[in-house]
């Protein structure tokens, strides 16, 4: 009997030393102004001497640019006047943490800033780093789960319902509505599918439930192949799911056919219309292009020709199906936990960045007025008492 | 068929369509062990082949990020460690109390123990997802309302491999045989002094191989935790019950669902490391059933 | 077990430990005796967390949503103003939309499934005829090859043999099914199931590569069940049909199938029973649509994975789509305990024929 003690004894000493190792593995670094860094160090930040340097992305490159001379580039800056200050608010946000939940369309624009925000918070307070949890629930679950106070930002892909408010009112919890990038809802068909642009009519009869929905695409228009339609929507409790049901031109979601695949997953939609020849399907204008090689993107016309998404036509709001995200922060998380008011002005400072590096359409200057005006209204919140 | 069929054919014993039928048998046979060995085998080479690009030693020390290059698993490593020590523990205590009470304190042929065995036999049929609606019902909303945290995750997968364990820890109970007991008692020892001095030592290699699979279990479940509310990012490890966090299954589960080749080395590559922990975990079951080999 | 020996130790105990000793023992029993409890109690658990919301689900109403709440907020807008919760009207009571309580005649008279619409649909067969088509094809899967695998280990493999074999199907047994689930995925999916089913084309979900995942997940303890059943066959009856000339293909078909039946068919009900609760595999590789379909090659969800599935979005609570988890965990939940109360049956008639 007494070996089988001596081996777990053993065990957990293996184990410690395996646990301790991976603990302390930050390596110690001397880099200044101008050296190269790597992109997991994007926005570290570190002293040299009495000024701070910060690892940001060479301007003028990107994580997902073709072109392989405007690949992605890191090199250490020195951090400046107010922008330093800004960073510094973390330094008094130790060892916190914070819950953000809602549209699993946001999630990956919110995932960057919050790996770029515990990036730069670990390298101010050593490992103590501020935690952030991003979660996928979709945007009606996520405004659930925060207006019951579970979370503290919400991420949503429309804006907030005033049902929703409502609850939240009820359950005395206030928020500021912040616009924080904006989309356009790509609809997608397979490689094989020679149709190129469809007329917003088209969508429209495609996806409105009615006794003669179309179930080959040649029902819809007699020049189009005669393959069956296999529809493929967002999870019916999401942002993305609503807003199509607005869009498309069917008189809001009550009036999407059901008899489509829906998933909260992106994933699922792409992989389905990729697999299925007669597979179409929508999603945020992101996925379309990181999935550019699996799924075919169309152009819409909705009477002035046909549009391209992109990040002009999106912000010009002369794609047929454009429309802005949001991030709501909780008023009473933003008072008694410094580090949600520190994500929040780190989240809205770099967004253009954070929106490139995660493949969103940036925010138009009107609306950089409305998040410059909504971070004020944060600023002025009352302070956190005692 | 019956003995006089049977030995009506057997009469034939020559007949060459006999022996066919046999070596026809025996290649059915072979295809069908085949069938699993080389599900097996394709199963692990296939995962190996999509995984070993993306295995290195910083996919262990790395957290999950939004960017494939530099994702890893330590984050989901630690969770899972957090989720399924604190579910064995916990189950295996309650398991060894309830194995104890009713191969120890109860009559075989009580109703008593009669019901419990049922309804543990019953608990041990209900698929784990089932388990994940208890957990969502009571201790993710509910009456308890914890949320997703280690606490719930723990506290679910504890409920879902208890039966497991009781099961197992009342085999190795029972192995124990009388002998021991009636010398105990002759010595004048009470119940719990013998079962405390006496039964539990002995049983206690039994104990560990049952508790260990026990373990593997809760640590490659998915089903209940993906009802419970999987989070999508959490780069850091659990700090305490009330933590959020994620666990290797959950980490698989998200990165085979994304469509780029990217992940589906990552989720290979997590596959590759939680196999090689189950397998660890199956190895110190079997040699402790090897050693510890007590003829009575 | 051991009642009245100990009883006779106890009483020759030296007087001075006895009470203190009997103190312990009778906390000791006491403390045990509520462990021993909690099985108990999470059946109990188990049953209330299922049946109340399905109760609901059956008999009350629910919020489905608020008249006023079509209104699009686009891009233009969003840069107009500023909006915190002060500025948005709350929605008045008298706008809230109910949904009526969904009646047994729509659950199991109707095949349409779409639960997570506003104007939802709650027929449940879609559901039932996946699991059953998932279950039939693992069933074909691995019956026969679980039994063949039984037939080989108890007759044909040498002691060595069988020594390296039996820890190859526990391996095999304790692979997580996420693992089998990203195996259907990758490879079941696109490489097997596409190609061998006749009648249409095959998706890149399908109940098929579901299926086949499945019943190569369950064949492992398919055939250990198979093997304890068949190593129950008393070895007289194996031995006297040897002795009248037999050979091993008779004894096994002959002999040993008829006299392990009830334990064989014991095994394949479990393994069907865990066939039916599997939720990772079938929820990524069967896809997220509960078709009403009979064919095999197309995408369907099962009891389990719709589950799973309406988990992933979170449903608000108490509306509909979140009680149909609870209905359908129910109806899961009732048919593998039926399934294993069946199985216990068929152990026992079949332990009363041997012992």
């Amino acid at each position: 009997m007494t070996s089988f003690r001596k081996q777990l004894v053993r065990g957990l000493i293996a184990t410690a030393v395996v646990a301790s190792t991976l603990a302390v593995g930050a390596p110690v670094f001397a880099a200044k102004s101008g050296d190269k860094c790597e992109q997991r160090d994007a926005y570290k930040i570190a002293k040299v001497g009495t000024s701070y340097i910060r690892c940001e992305i060479v301007p003028g490159t990107s994580l997902h640019s073709a072109d392989p001379k405007k690949k992605a580039a890191f090199k250490w800056k020195t951090l400046t006047g107010k922008a330093a200050d800004a960073q510094w608010v973390m330094s008094s946000a130790k060892n916190a943490s914070i819950r953000v939940d809602g549209s699993s369309t946001v999630a990956p624009l919110a995932t960057v800033a919050a790996k770029y925000f515990e990036t730069a918070t670990k390298s101010v307070n050593g490992k103590k780093g501020v935690k952030v949890a991003v979660g996928i629930a979709g945007t009606g679950g996520g405004f659930e789960k925060f207006c019951r106070g579970e979370t503290d930002i919400s991420n949503a892909s429309r804006a907030i319902k005033s049902s929703e408010a409502a609850i939240c009112a009820a359950n005395g919890i206030t928020f500021t509505e912040i616009p924080i990038a904006n989309d356009g809802l790509a609809l997608v068909v397979n490689k094989s599918n020679p149709i190129d642009c469809m007329k917003m009519s088209e969508v429209t009869k495609l996806w409105k439930t009615s006794a003669t929905a179309p179930t080959k695409w040649s029902d819809i228009n007699s020049s189009w192949p005669s393959t069956t339609i296999k529809l493929f929507g967002a999870g019916t409790d999401s942002g993305t799911f609503d807003a199509f049901g607005d869009l498309s031109g069917v008189g809001g979601k009550a009036n999407l056919r059901k008899d489509a695949s829906t998933s909260e997953d992106d994933n699922v939609t792409v992989r389905g219309v990729n697999g299925d020849a007669g597979g179409v399907g929508y999603f945020g204008l992101s996925y379309a292009i990181e999935n550019a090689d699996k799924v075919k993107t169309l152009k819409l016309d909705k009477g002035a020709g046909c549009v391209e998404p992109t990040i002009a036509t999106v912000q010009g709001n002369t794609y047929p199906m454009s429309r802005p995200l949001f991030i709501y922060p909780k008023n009473s998380s933003l008072i008694n936990n410094p580090a949600v008011g520190a994500f929040v002005n780190f989240f809205a400072t770099n967004v253009k960045q954070i929106s490139d590096d995660a493949i969103f359409v940036p925010l138009t200057d009107t609306q950089i007025k409305a998040l410059t005006g909504a971070l004020a209204r944060i600023a002025a919140l009352p302070k956190k008492k005692g | 068929m019956t003995t006089t069929e049977l030995v009506a054919s057997l009469s034939d014993s020559t007949s060459p369509s006999r022996r066919y039928k046999d070596t026809l048998f025996l290649t059915v046979l072979w295809v069908s062990l085949l069938l699993a060995l080389l599900t097996l085998a394709t199963l692990v080479i296939n995962t190996l082949i999509s995984g070993a690009s993306s295995l290195s030693w910083n996919f262990i020390a790395f957290f999950p990020s939004p960017f494939p290059e530099d994702s890893g698993i330590q984050s989901a490593l630690f969770g899972s460690l957090w989720v399924t020590l604190t579910s064995g523990f916990v189950s295996l205590s309650v398991a060894l109390g309830t194995a104890i009470y009713l191969e120890e304190f109860t009559n075989p042929n009580s109703r008593l123990q009669r019901f419990i065995t049922v309804n543990i036999q019953t608990l041990a049929g209900v698929p784990s997802i089932v388990y994940g609606i208890l957990g969502l019902a009571f201790v993710v909303r509910g009456p308890l309302s914890w949320g997703f945290t280690v606490g719930s995750a723990a506290a679910t997968l504890t409920m879902m491999v208890l039966p497991l364990m009781i099961v197992a820890t009342r085999e190795a109970l029972k192995a124990v045989p009388p002998s021991l007991r009636e010398g105990s008692y002759a010595l004048g020892a009470t119940r719990w002094q013998t079962v405390y001095r006496q039964v539990l030592p002995a049983a206690r290699p039994g104990i560990a191989t049952g508790s260990i699979l026990g373990v593997s279990r809760a640590l490659g479940e998915s089903a209940p935790l993906i009802l419970l509310g999987a989070l999508a990012y959490v780069s850091y490890n659990p700090t305490g019950f009330d933590s959020d966090f994620t666990v290797l299954p959950l980490m698989i589960f998200k990165w085979a669902t994304e469509v780029q080749d990217e992940y589906r080395g990552l989720a290979a590559a997590a596959i590759v490391v939680l196999l090689l922990l189950l397998f660890a975990l199956n190895a110190v079951a079997i040699i402790i059933r090897d050693r510890s080999r007590i003829r009575w | 077990m051991t009642t009245i020996s100990s009883a006779t130790a106890a009483s020759l105990l030296p007087t001075g430990h006895v009470k203190k000793q009997r103190r312990i023992e009778k906390v000791v029993v006491g403390v045990l005796a509520l462990i021993a409890s909690s099985g108990v109690i999470i059946t109990i658990g188990i049953v209330f967390s299922l049946v109340q919301p399905t109760y609901k689900f059956f008999t009350e109403r629910a919020i489905s949503g608020y008249a006023s709440d079509e209104t699009f907020v686009g891009i233009e807008e969003s840069g107009a103003g500023l909006r915190d919760s002060s500025d948005i009207s709350f929605a008045d009571e008298s706008l809230i939309q109910y949904a009526d309580p969904v009646s047994l005649g729509d659950f199991f008279g109707s095949t349409a499934w779409y639960p997570q619409y506003e104007n939802g649909e709650f027929g449940v067969w879609p559901l039932i005829v996946g699991t059953l088509l998932v279950m039939l094809t693992a069933t074909i899967v691995a019956v026969p090859a679980g039994i063949g695998i039984a037939f080989f280990l108890n007759q044909y493999a040498k002691e060595r043999t069988r020594r390296i074999l039996k820890p190859v199907l526990e391996v095999l047994a304790g692979v997580p099914t996420v693992v089998f689930g990203f195996f259907a995925l990758v490879f079941v999916g696109p490489y097997i199931a596409k190609n061998i089913w006749p009648f249409s084309d095959v998706g890149i979900y399908s109940g098929l590569a579901a299926g086949i995942t499945v019943g190569l997940m369950i064949l492992p303890m398919m055939a250990t069940l198979a093997d304890d059943a068949m190593a129950a066959v008393p070895n007289s009856l194996v031995e006297g049909a040897f002795a009248l000339g037999a050979t091993r293909r008779e004894v096994c078909t002959g002999v040993i199938l008829p006299a392990g039946l009830s334990g064989i068919m014991a095994a394949v009900i479990i393994a069907l029973s865990r066939a039916i609760g599997e939720t990772t595999i079938v929820l990524l590789a069967a896809g997220s649509q509960a078709v009403w379909t009979f064919n095999l090659g197309s995408e369907m969800q099962t009891m389990a994975s719709y589950i799973g599935f309406a988990g992933i979005g979170d449903q608000p609570v108490d509306s509909k789509g979140y009680q149909t988890i609870f209905a359908v965990g129910l109806l899961l939940f009732i048919i593998t305990f039926g399934l294993n109360m069946l199985s216990r049956k068929v152990v026992r008639r079949f332990r009363e024929v041997y012992e």
